[in-house]
């Protein structure tokens, strides 16, 4: 890898949303809330795209270590897998703040949403920007404190026991990551810039114990079975929360700090020699089938969608742990695809349970009348789950399922393709209920918001033209197997 | 035995009277007066710490050769001014524990 | 020039203290201005001293000019630096957040003698942390232990007095078990004067008797800093006593506890026997960070709570100093500099709750940041620092303590260490959810309930040592500049 090239911006991108953050806190007008919120999304979004052409070169952005004490210090390295995250999140942060605009619009206590909605995704783009260990684990923890509010909001005794679970599991991960993250830093690795930062010299067992506990601090995040429990217990909170949740950041970064783990921590060649990539395959292909498969008897909407994210994001973890070229792509894409096409679907979630009250796949009759719009996009972003071409979802797969097949291990390739078949089999009904089964009582059609209706387009439709273009992330993605992999 | 080695065993024998005291007995008063014991205990040990078989006091006389160690004497006179605030610290309180919880109840 | 400080600093709030019933007989106010003269001048010395220090490395004063075996000395190194600092500046803002305080909860005859108990209770701290012989140690640990029992009284309640009866019961066999040990310690050399006793304890076998004066010690100190199971006096001694009270006796009197523990095992015994001692002493800090914690979880007064986690944020300390290593001791003074910060900050906040809004229950906290937000905000803060959050002292001070239990090869004290603060987020997000999370209690007229202005004189000293945690807690390196010398002092010690 060549030097990085030097800048301080990272630490303004990270520090500008959070300070905006901080400062929505202490105003009092709605309106001047949600402009510091989208003012914040914008700069995150703004600044990352001006890193791309750089990035997309196979460079590397740095600032210089900002030591706070000791071994403890801040350092933040912009390479191609931190920014294809920190750009999903980024960007679909923006239409975040615009949908949670009207969908919170008549809740209470706003301005603690929208300075917390702000912190938790400025702390999950620093997740991504963060260039060595103890960043890293600073902002992930930061997150998880600035989402603990956000899931408990409604202040109800359903949500209460929600964020208590939300905190019990998280924060057990995070305490073992902190035991990893010490250890590693003892073992004389921190910063992201090698392939494989750990000594191989060390006891094979000693390795494989600091792999596992590394594995339970990030899976807790990113809802590997059987730690997921918090994902669909958090689905009671309000909808831009799940969105986060799901996709703007907290799942995504916990995949995030697995990929780092893998490739900068231990690197394919040390996982592969203490043979721990059979396990993390086998972990992510009952996560696949068990995720899809309690999807299907889930009636409420929000549960169902959140058990195939539990299914989903392990296909990336599968991609990833496969150590081929073609599978960390796919793995890459899939997770872009993910982001767009689970925000769109959640959002759609939200817009029927706001317009209409209805919460439950049963109850969804007629509601392609009711909801038109709504549903067409639900449709388009089910298809694009499933990966019917020529959505990005498509273009995923594909890597996804060359990649067991070059690292020939086809009984996985067989695993993805029932999760993909189990994954129609949950959706597809929703469709059908919505456009072909009549409602019970009078069913009268519904003007659906703007202010619902771009966020969830650009979800959908954006999914669909990715899938056409797929040139911003394809790059980036490409550029980290190159640096990972080797080309 | 020797008069040092005995000294310190009646020292030891006393501080663990009054250890137990302090610990088993729940009325206050026996409790202050186990405190006191286990005092009076340590300041025998330090005495006897200083003392000299056949010595006189520090004090520079004309034929005397043999002094005890004064500075352990000091520290007892130092700690016996302690002790006594202690005590009458602990015996106030005592007092107003007592007029608290009326004076059938003795115990702490 | 500046060693003339070193007896001042001591001297001061001791004799101001004795001026105080004087001058109050005319003088309504005279315990609360000359409190916090004394200690401001204390404090300003401590400043002097802590430069002198940081030029001269170790500074020295011989009462009366004479000097050492046969004079007294007191002098001040790194480590005394850091306690004295934290001694000095904590004293201060206690006094000074008092005044509005126990003209509220005291009788006013009560409040001339809080006040000299408060002076006599800084100055002993003082002179102990200063002290150049074991038996002055000895002394000023008394006078300062007697200050705390009365302080613990004062209110006149029959549980604050049984509660502090049981502490003076505790810390007087504390204070005889430490001059017991001196009194074998002298036996064995000759000398109370800590650098020669430690020159003469060098040349001797580690016999029984040493190990039975280093036991009789530390297991005194360890009542003092309410190391587990000797905590037993704690909980309600700190629990009971009035607010301002608790904020010194978590954020100070224990830790002077642990300063004892540092005399005897690095100034007097030199890292002797640190393997034995420091295999017993992190067994049972160990058993202290998760059981104070799990006591802490269970109660539902708020003053409780932070008494038992007093119990497990002292076994963090205590653990970092038996690790006997670099990141174990740095770790351990910087979790007494976040666990003094914090607690104190955490106790004096809910001294203004309780005081302006007369209850103590987690229930009755209900709401309670939306009426006094900004309170709220600094008691957040010492929270989250107590949580070991990041950008708080106290991850910086749990990442050193697990790096060193990890340096010697100790995981399961990493995980104790990982596990307790794990259980204190638990505990201290409880008490988040009541404060900022739930609908606001209702008052007795069935409206909300309506909370007075807090005085400025309350809210500064909350403020300072707020920003001060926040402050040592975003760049614990500057904590670094007193603790890295010290602890390589301290290092340098170890034979």
């Amino acid at each position: 890898m060549s030097a990085p090239i030097f800048t301080y911006l990272p630490v303004l991108l990270v520090f500008i949303p959070i300070i905006l953050g901080m400062l929505i806190f202490l105003v009092q007008k709605e309106g001047v809330r949600i402009f510091l919120a989208l003012l914040a999304s914008l700069i995150g979004f703004g600044g990352l795209s001006w890193m791309w052409p750089t990035i997309s070169k196979g460079l590397v952005l740095a600032t210089r270590p900002i030591f706070l004490a000791p071994e403890i210090f801040l350092y933040f390295r912009v390479d191609a897998l931190g920014l294809l995250f920190a750009l999903v999140s980024a960007l679909l942060w923006i239409f975040t703040v615009i949908f949670t605009v009207k969908y919170m619009e008549k809740e209470s206590f706003k301005g603690r949403f929208w300075g917390f909605l702000t912190l938790a995704v400025a702390s999950g783009i620093g997740v991504t920007l963060a260039g060595n260990l103890i960043t890293l684990f600073f902002f992930f923890e930061m997150l998880t404190v600035f989402t603990y509010p956000l899931v408990i909001h409604g202040e109800t005794g359903a949500a209460m026991a929600a964020g208590r679970k939300y905190f019990l599991y998280l924060f057990v991960g995070e305490a073992l990551l902190l035991f990893s993250v010490v250890f590693t830093i003892f073992l004389g690795g921190t910063v992201f810039d090698k392939v494989g930062m750990l000594p191989t010299t060390q006891s094979p067992n000693l390795l494989r114990f600091l792999l596992f506990t590394f594995v339970l601090g990030f899976g807790v995040k990113a809802a590997i079975f059987p730690l997921h429990r918090w994902l669909p217990e958090a689905a009671i909170a309000p909808t831009p929360v799940t969105a986060l949740l799901h996709a703007d950041a907290v799942v995504n970064v916990g995949i995030f700090g697995l990929i780092r783990v893998i490739y900068n921590v231990f690197g394919p060649e040390l996982i592969q020699s203490l043979g721990m990539d059979g396990l993390l395959i086998w972990v992510a292909t009952v996560t696949m089938i068990f995720g899809s498969v309690i999807a299907l008897r889930q009636d409420d909407l929000k549960r169902r969608l959140a058990y195939s994210t539990v299914a989903h994001i392990s296909y990336t973890l599968l991609g990833a742990a496969v150590l081929s070229a073609s599978g960390l792509v796919g793995a890459l894409i899939h997770l872009v695809s993910h982001a767009f096409m689970k925000v769109s679907l959640f959002f759609c979630a939200g817009a029927i349970d706001r317009g209409t009250g209805k919460k439950r796949v049963s109850e969804l009759g007629g509601m392609g009348y009711r909801q038109p719009l709504v549903m067409v996009a639900f449709t388009v972003a089910s298809l694009g789950l499933i990966g019917v071409p020529p959505t990005l979802g498509f273009l995923s797969k594909w890597y996804l399922w060359m990649g067991p097949l070059e690292a020939q291990q086809s009984i996985f390739l067989g695993a993805l393709i029932l999760s993909t078949l189990l994954c129609a089999f949950y959706l597809l009904p929703i469709t059908y209920r919505a456009f072909f089964k009549h409602a019970e009582g009078p069913v009268e059609r519904q003007r659906t918001s703007w202010f619902y209706l771009l966020p969830i387009f650009v979800g959908a439709v954006g999914g669909l033209l990715l899938g056409v273009f797929p040139k911003p992330f394809l790059i980036l993605a490409r550029v980290v197997s190159e640096s990972f992999l080797g080309g | 035995m020797s008069t040092g080695n005995f000294l310190y065993g009646v020292a030891m024998l006393l501080f663990l009277i009054g250890f137990y005291t302090v610990l088993a007995r729940p009325s206050l008063i026996k409790k202050i007066i186990g405190i006191n014991i286990m005092e009076t205990s340590v300041f025998l040990f330090l005495i006897s710490v200083g003392s000299r078989r056949g010595g006189s006091a520090p004090i520079i006389l004309s034929g005397v050769k043999d002094y005890v160690n004064p500075l352990p004497q000091v520290v007892v006179l130092m700690a016996m001014v302690i002790a006594v605030g202690t005590t009458a610290l602990a015996l106030s309180m005592a007092v107003k524990i007592f007029e608290s919880s009326g004076a059938g109840e003795r115990r702490g | 020039m500046e060693k003339h400080f070193l007896i001042l600093t001591v001297t001061v709030p001791l004799a101001t203290a004795t001026l105080i019933p004087l001058l109050s007989i005319r003088w309504e106010r005279a315990g609360f201005w000359l409190a916090s003269l004394a200690l401001l001048f204390s404090f300003g010395s401590a400043l002097i001293l802590v430069g002198g220090v940081l030029v001269d490395g170790r500074i020295a004063y011989h009462v009366g000019g004479w000097a050492p075996p046969w004079g007294i000395e007191i002098f001040l190194d790194w480590v005394g630096a850091f306690f004295l600092l934290l001694a000095s500046s904590l004293s201060l803002a206690v006094a000074i957040f008092s005044r509005i305080y126990v003209e509220q909860n005291l009788e006013a005859s009560k409040i001339p003698l809080f006040y000299v108990l408060l002076l006599l209770l800084a100055g002993g701290m003082i002179g102990f942390i200063l002290a150049g012989d074991i038996f002055n140690m000895f002394i000023f640990f008394e006078i300062f232990s007697l200050s705390s029992y009365a302080l613990v009284a004062i209110s006149g309640g029959l549980e604050s007095l049984k509660a502090s009866f049981r502490y003076l019961l505790m810390g007087t066999i504390s204070s005889l078990f430490v001059l017991l040990g001196i009194g074998l310690l002298y036996s064995l050399t000759g000398t109370l004067y800590m650098p020669l006793l430690a020159q003469e304890l060098g040349v001797l076998p580690y016999s029984g008797a040493i190990r039975a004066a280093t036991a009789l010690i530390l297991v005194a100190f360890g009542i003092e800093a309410a190391l587990f199971p000797l905590h037993v006096w704690l909980p309600g001694a700190h629990s009971l006593a009035p607010s301002p009270v608790s904020a010194l006796l978590s954020g100070l009197v224990i830790k002077m506890g642990v300063y004892g523990m540092i005399k005897v095992l690095f100034y007097i015994l030199g890292g002797r026997g640190s393997s034995e001692i420091g295999a017993l002493f992190s067994l049972m800090a160990a058993t202290a960070i998760i059981v104070g914690a799990l006591f802490a979880l269970r109660e539902n007064d708020i003053k409780l709570i932070f008494a038992h986690s007093s119990v497990s944020q002292i076994g963090y300390v205590i653990l970092g100093i038996y690790l006997f290593s670099y990141f174990g001791l740095a770790g351990g003074l910087l979790q007494v500099l976040n666990h003094a910060l914090a607690k104190s900050a955490l106790f004096l906040c809910a001294g203004v709750v309780i005081s302006q809004a007369g209850f103590r229950r987690l229930e009755d906290l209900r709401g309670i940041g939306r009426r006094m937000p900004f309170l709220m905000v600094f008691f957040t803060i010492a929270l989250a620092s107590l949580a070991s959050l990041p950008f708080t002292c106290g991850f910086a001070s749990k990442y050193y303590l697990c790096k060193g239990a990890i340096e010697r090869g100790e995981f399961w004290l990493a995980g104790i260490v990982l596990l307790g603060s794990f259980l204190t987020l638990l505990y201290c997000v409880k008490i988040v959810n009541y404060i900022f999370f739930a609908t606001p209690a209702v008052g007795r007229g069935g409206g909300e309930r309506s909370y007075p202005e807090v005085s400025p004189w309350m809210m500064v000293p909350i403020g300072v040592l707020g920003f001060g945690s926040l402050l040592v807690g975003i760049f614990p390196g500057l904590s670094f500049i007193l603790i890295k010398p010290a602890v390589l002092g301290l290092l340098g010690m170890v034979r």
